[in-house]
């Protein structure tokens, strides 16, 4: 089979979340025998593009074996991140899709290239599109309004009218009517979480989307088996990027109320220089808090050994959160905001615990409990052992088997 | 008079020229002229009007000196020749005579009647007569003034060319010169000059004079009158230039309002634009309000009926609390029944509690005897302890003595059994040594019997034959090269290619395999697709199994048996998986285990798996399965290794679904790589589901009509990767061999008319990542296992010296393309790599540089075990042969091929990871090859006597 991936932006400048999920999947695609390419948005300098067709720049490279066709446009539109339509983007489909002669596109993405997808309908070639955000249904991409409230959905633009005034209502419609129709046409659109598909089942009642949980690479992650005994030091630990919709200061200021001598909080990750420079200033004179900067995906088997709990305070719904996922998979229970993916997967005093998302002072009791009576810790991770989540290769499996039945019943 | 003094007065610039009146002005030369002539002493003008004519008299007068008296008589109020006309004539004329000629002239204003009264006869010299022209008008005039007119009076008239408007002074004019001597000037309306005085006769010199002057003044006179006309127009041009002035200002200013006039229409528009957009801005405000207005009445409508039903409600919960406060009066009645019942139970308490301390107090002295009898029997033991221990010590050294004893006697029989063994065998020897040499007799005896025989010199020709045929080979290749490109060369190089192929079968592997093989190839169809031994199955669809589809099948119930020895991190997530597998009655999980020093084992124990561990030097591949077998007690039994992987969390439904549905023994998949999945394991995985036609679909084996080893390799194939097998079939065959032992299961099951599956629609995750030297080992123990199973695979005839010779050459050669491959510039394509593959190992040389031993510690690619193996061969063979590419090197380049053609379907071009990959792929190709070739070798000697294939082949099965 011959797949063509389509992505907002990838490596090796942009190496997180949706860029990993493609990269995983069309790795495994190449190792199974079939031929791949990825084509993506990019932001390098103007000089690393040998090519131009149109008003595009173009440039072809390679990651770890995978050849990918990097894209950008010589005068940026100035609603790139927002818009679902581009004339270049159309134009350029051709050269680059359609000569191609793919059996199959898969969209990763659409911020940037969404017009790609037009050419491609236009040209018969079936297409699936995996959903990792919200950004088809809402131009701020994690659907917390202009007052930082979670939002349910645009309900066909009504509730954007009220709620996000800052963006023109109009546009909105006419974008979300273009997300509708470039879902339709889709011969299968897919969602790492029922949460996912839930939101996106509110807004386009008609569509169907499959499930279909992101893998981890297994041979990276060890299990953590230690025992809880009463008195046990607790190690919490958040790791992500820093960023204020991410909540990481909901931790600290918890963590601080907490007068314990025998508890540690770990922070991995970075981001916002700002808000990191903020969390820092919070965390100011507590010896217990350490800023331990980033880890590689080789490391992670080796810091979830050394920390006790997981917490995900997130400010927004979430997608699917792979780190929440591999706390799990290596044996370790996570404390969770209890709205979106993260109420899915954490049931409350099963393989964690659930918080009331933005408050600290329902973190800080949980919190507290789990310090005072450290066994409970036992129970949870029992439960955590016979969750299961898909390994990389499963979920490329279940891709090439989609795949497969798309192009035949194309036939 | 002189001339100049004529000329002077004739050319009088008069003061007064007006030139709107310029009737008289043409005379004005001929009035300067007589007048001087004259010398009047009386010059009387009668109808002056502006004065013209009668100024230039004056002016003529002052000028010249003259003593002359001028009058001028006229009412100065017009008639109807001259136009009436008001006061400011008058005053002009007046005030102009008062300035210049005051001295001597006057006007007379009154008509001219009235004037004569102021003149006696015969006084007037000159007369001009210029008043009203009618005939009647001017004949009076004439008439009446007439006596006035001196001796020398002369009669000037007016107007005596005008002949319009009732003008009649030309009548008169005609009747006077008859009368008197006179002449008239024809320009400037006509002036007659009339000599009336009485001295003057017809021929008088001044009419002479004046006759001669005439023209002159003619000329003078229009001059004068250009003069005015000139002034006239000159005017006229100031009075035009001065409107055309105002005219431009005029213009200027209405452009001017015109401009102002526009900005403000501009204005005015955009005002309006404004205004327009604004009206649309209100309008679309309004619909959308109407929008949201309808919307809220919705909702209104809406709380209304929940307000209604939330009512509802509310006095439902109203009687309800009528109803608990009931139940709540009866309760509180029922506690204080129970609360008396208490009372009277702890009162008995307390007795009880009585009794409990007095029997403490016997307890506590019963314990006392207790403890005294303790001590006595702790004492008693000790003294036995020791006695044992003297016991043991004296049987120990007991045993010692005998098993010396035994020892010696062991010694004793071998020597002995050796003596007997080498007597024999020199015998053997001594026995063997006469019969061969009787054999080397007989045969000398045949070979000269033959020579000698009929049939060797009729044979002759045969011999020549073959020389004559090999001959023709030469020319053959010859003719060949002449068609070369043509059909007719192409069907010869074919038949070359053929011979040629048959040639090298019958030197690799003998005549009779030849022999064999034709004979196979008149029986079958073809060797490779034996389309009768295969039931085919129409395309079974892609295994897509939705919710309500999940059957749960009676009697399913499956024991999963994993041989295990240090599984490492990722166990616990395959016991996971299988733990989550839907759609099964009942999962067992059976974990054999041959000596794990991890967590294997603490793992399975933890995720509830049944664990049976025997010793490491026990295991064999079929010992291990067979005894997780036995305690099995699912009706299916699956048998897996354990760095295999479900491909999701109905495959083992899946697999069941396949036995029920197409009535199986047993059923395998194929093999879906992991993300470190090494290129040569794909290239194989890919390479293998090929032969066995399972990447076209589904296949369900069974006996072939033929057997052979290919056929049978093909339809028995049931790899334990993953294979899910009825119980009850598998105890009638278990496993056999310690390698090799599915397919050998496989092809009994075949064998016995059971029907086996093969999956492509699921599949196992399932690879390997292993370093070359595993590759080694395994293809070299796989290679002898074959032929154990399948004894009539053909052996290819390896010398063995000759192939060992050739294993360093190979590895150099190898090194000499790694270098060559690094140099490529990346991204390069494949089509690339294939043409540096082909050029370096098809060359029979490489450069010297190459064949260095050290080259082998140095290789990143191979790792140490295989570098040992390398410095091992190199001690026995030190010097490889060189220029001569060798079987090794053949057989990696054709698998090389097969590499590139599966990279050619994936890759359209090759970064340094991909290289890196290749080149990898490459060596561990190498040791595949290397493995397969020593195991043909020891195939090969039937004994074995060379020392270092024993000693090779005892550490290559290790450990596989």
């Amino acid at each position: 089979m011959k797949i063509i991936y389509l992505v907002h932006q990838f490596f090796p400048m942009h190496y997180t979340g949706t860029e990993k999920v493609i990269f995983n999947i069309s790795s495994m695609m190449q190792k199974a025998g079939h031929n791949v390419k990825v084509l993506t948005y990019s932001f390098y300098e103007d000089t690393f593009y040998d090519k131009t067709i149109g008003s595009l720049l173009l440039r072809d490279i390679f990651y770890k074996g995978i050849p990918i066709t990097a894209i950008k446009h010589k005068y940026a539109p100035k609603d790139l991140n927002i818009s679902v339509e581009n004339d270049d983007m159309k134009q350029i489909a051709e050269d680059l899709i359609i000569k191609e002669k793919p059996d199959i596109i898969h969209s990763g993405h659409l911020m940037r290239i969404a017009d790609m997808i037009e050419s491609v309908r236009l040209a018969n070639i079936p297409y699936v599109i995996t959903l990792t955000d919200f950004w088809l249904i809402c131009p701020k991409v994690i659907l917390v309004n202009s007052q930082n409230n979670l939002c349910p959905g645009p309900e066909k633009g009504s509730i954007c009218n009220e709620s996000c005034k800052d963006i023109d209502n109009k546009y909105i419609i006419s974008r979300l009517r273009k997300a509708e129709s470039i879902l339709n046409n889709a011969k299968m659109v897919i969602a790492p979480s029922a949460f996912l598909a839930s939101i996106f089942q509110n807004e386009f009642p008609d569509l169907n989307i499959k499930v279909i949980s992101h893998g981890l690479n297994y041979k990276k992650l060890i299990k953590n088996n230690k025992v809880y005994k009463k008195g046990e030091k607790i190690t919490f630990c958040y790791a992500g990027s820093l960023n204020p919709h991410k909540g990481v200061h909901i931790i600290l200021n918890a963590f601080k109320k907490i007068k314990n001598d025998n508890i540690y909080l770990d922070i991995y990750g970075s981001g916002d220089n700002e808000y990191e420079k903020y969390l820092k200033n919070i965390s100011n004179g507590d010896k217990r808090i350490k800023f331990r900067g980033v880890f590689t995906d080789n490391q992670i088997g080796e810091v979830f050994n050394k920390i006790d709990i997981l917490i995900v305070p997130s400010l927004w719904y979430e997608t699917y959160s792979l780190v929440l996922h591999e706390a799990l998979a290596c044996g370790i229970p996570v404390f969770a905001s209890n709205v979106g993916v993260m109420k899915e997967k954490i049931k409350h005093n099963i393989n964690g615990l659930t918080f009331t998302i933005g408050d600290e002072d329902s973190l800080k009791r949980i919190m507290q409990e789990t310090v005072s009576n450290p066994e409970i810790i036992n129970e949870w991770k029992a439960n955590v052992g016979r969750i299961y989540i898909p390994s990389i290769e499963q979920e490329a499996y279940e891709y090439e088997i989609l795949y497969k039945n798309i192009i035949l019943n194309s036939l | 008079m002189n001339e100049n003094q004529l000329w002077h007065d004739i050319d009088i610039q008069p003061d007064r020229l007006m030139y709107k009146y310029t009737a008289w002005v043409g005379h004005i030369p001929f009035a300067a002229w007589l007048i001087t002539e004259l010398k009047p002493k009386i010059f009387v003008e009668l109808g002056t009007h502006t004065g013209t004519s009668f100024m230039a008299f004056c002016q003529t007068v002052k000028t010249n000196g003259l003593d002359t008296s001028c009058y001028a008589v006229d009412t100065w109020q017009g008639d109807e020749h001259a136009g009436f006309y008001d006061e400011s004539v008058f005053e002009d004329v007046s005030q102009y005579l008062q300035g210049r000629y005051a001295t001597f002239a006057q006007l007379l204003r009154m008509t001219f009647d009235e004037a004569t009264s102021y003149f006696s006869d015969g006084s007037i010299d000159l007369l001009h007569i210029d008043g009203l022209h009618t005939y009647e008008a001017v004949k009076h005039d004439f008439e009446t003034w007439l006596p006035k007119l001196s001796d020398r009076g002369i009669v000037l008239f007016h107007d005596i060319n005008v002949r319009e408007r009732n003008f009649g002074v030309w009548r008169l004019w005609e009747e006077l010169t008859t009368l008197y001597p006179g002449y008239a000037f024809k320009h400037s309306h006509g002036l007659g000059v009339l000599l009336v005085g009485k001295s003057y006769d017809k021929n008088d010199t001044l009419l002479t004079k004046i006759k001669t002057i005439a023209p002159l003044c003619e000329v003078y006179g229009e001059r004068l009158m250009l003069q005015c006309t000139i002034k006239m127009q000159n005017e006229q041009i100031t009075n035009l230039d001065k409107a055309v002035a105002e005219r431009d200002k005029q213009i200027a200013d209405i452009n001017q309002e015109l401009r102002e006039k526009n900005e403000q229409i501009a204005k005015l528009k955009q005002a309006l634009v404004e205004r327009d957009k604004q009206i649309a801005d209100v309008n679309q405000e309004l619909s959308e309000k109407n929008e949201q207005i309808a919307k809220l009445k919705q909702a209104l409508v809406e709380r209304d009926k929940q307000i209604a039903d939330v009512n509802q409600e509310l006095s439902e919960k109203n009687e309800q609390i009528a109803k608990l406060k009931q139940a709540l009066v009866e309760r509180d009645k029922q506690i204080a029944d129970v609360n008396q019942e208490l009372s009277e139970k702890n009162e008995q308490i307390a007795k009880l509690k009585q009794a409990l301390v007095e029997r403490d107090k016997q307890i506590a002295d019963v314990n006392q005897e207790l403890s005294e009898k303790n001590e006595q029997i702790a004492k008693l033991k000790q003294a036995l302890v020791e006695r044992d221990k003297q016991i043991a010590n004296l049987n120990q050294a007991a045993a010692e003595r005998d098993n010396r004893i035994e020892e010696l006697n062991q010694a004793v029989a071998e020597r002995a059994g050796q003596i007997t063994n080498l007597t024999r065998l020199l015998s053997d020897r001594e026995e063997q040594m006469s019969r061969l040499n009787q054999l080397i007799f007989e045969r000398d005896r045949q070979i000269a019997a033959i020579l000698n025989s009929r049939s060797w010199q009729f044979s002759k020709p045969l011999r020549w034959f073959g020389r004559f045929i090999r001959l023709q080979k030469f020319r053959y290749l010859l003719i060949i090269s002449k068609f070369k490109g043509s059909k007719f060369g192409k069907l010869l190089s074919n038949l070359k290619n053929y011979s040629l192929k048959v040639e090298g079968y019958v030197k690799a592997y003998g005549f009779l395999a030849l022999l064999l093989k034709v004979r196979e190839r008149i029986r079958l169809k073809s060797s490779y697709t034996n389309k009768n031994s295969m039931i085919e199955i129409p395309k079974i669809k892609l295994m897509n199994i939705k919710d309500d589809d999940l059957v749960l099948y009676p009697n399913s119930t499956v024991s999963v048996i994993i041989p295990t020895k240090n599984a490492g991190n990722e166990f616990h997530y395959l016991l996971t998986m299988l733990q989550n597998q839907e759609g099964i009655q009942d999962i067992e999980i059976i974990v054999v285990d041959s000596g794990s020093t991890d967590e294997t084992v603490e793992v399975a124990k933890k995720a509830g798996a049944k664990i049976i561990e025997i010793p490491p030097e026990s295991f064999s591949h079929s010992y291990s399965r067979n005894l997780g077998a036995e305690h099995a007690r699912g009706d299916y039994l699956l048998f897996m290794t354990q760095d295999a992987l479900p491909s999701g969390n109905r495959w083992i439904y899946q697999l069941i679904s396949f036995v029920k549905t197409n009535d199986v023994a047993a059923v395998s998949c194929v093999e879906f790589p992991r993300e470190d999945c090494d290129l040569i394991y794909r290239v194989l995985l890919w390479n293998h589901a090929r032969f066995l036609e399972v990447d076209k679909g589904d296949r369900i084996l069974a006996k072939p009509q033929k057997e052979n080893s290919v056929s049978l390799r093909k339809n028995g194939q049931l790899s334990d990767v993953a294979c899910l097998i009825k119980k009850n079939v598998f105890q009638k065959f278990k496993y056999r061999y310690d390698y090799g032992e599915d397919l050998d299961l496989g092809i009994r099951l075949i064998r016995d008319n059971y029907k086996i599956g093969l999956l492509s629609s699921t599949v196992v995750i399932h690879s390997h990542n292993r370093e070359p030297f595993y590759y080694l080992k395994r293809w070299y123990v796989e290679t002898q296992a074959l032929n154990k199973i399948l004894p009539d695979t053909a052996i290819l005839k390896i010398n063995c010296e000759e192939l060992i010779n050739n294993v360093l050459f190979a590895f150099y050669k190898l090194n000499y393309l790694t270098e060559m491959l690094s140099t490529l510039r990346v991204p390069t394509t494949v089509r690339l790599l294939e043409q540096t593959v082909c050029e370096v190992l098809d060359s029979p040389n490489i450069d010297v540089k190459y064949i260095d031993i050290h080259s082998i510690e140095k290789n990143k690619y191979i790792d140490s075990n295989f570098k040992l193996f390398l410095q091992q061969i190199y001690s026995t063979y030190p010097n490889p042969e060189t220029g001569n590419n060798g079987l090794i090197i053949t057989k990696t380049k054709a698998f090389l091929e097969l590499v590139l053609t599966f990279m050619n379907n994936i890759y359209t071009h090759v970064d340094e990871v991909i290289l890196g990959e290749f080149i990898s792929c490459m060596y561990k190709a190498y040791g595949l090859i290397l493995g397969e070739c020593l195991a043909y070798c020891y195939l090969n000697t039937t004994e074995a006597t060379d020392n270092l294939l024993k000693n090779i082949n005892d550490d290559l099965r290790k450990g596989v």
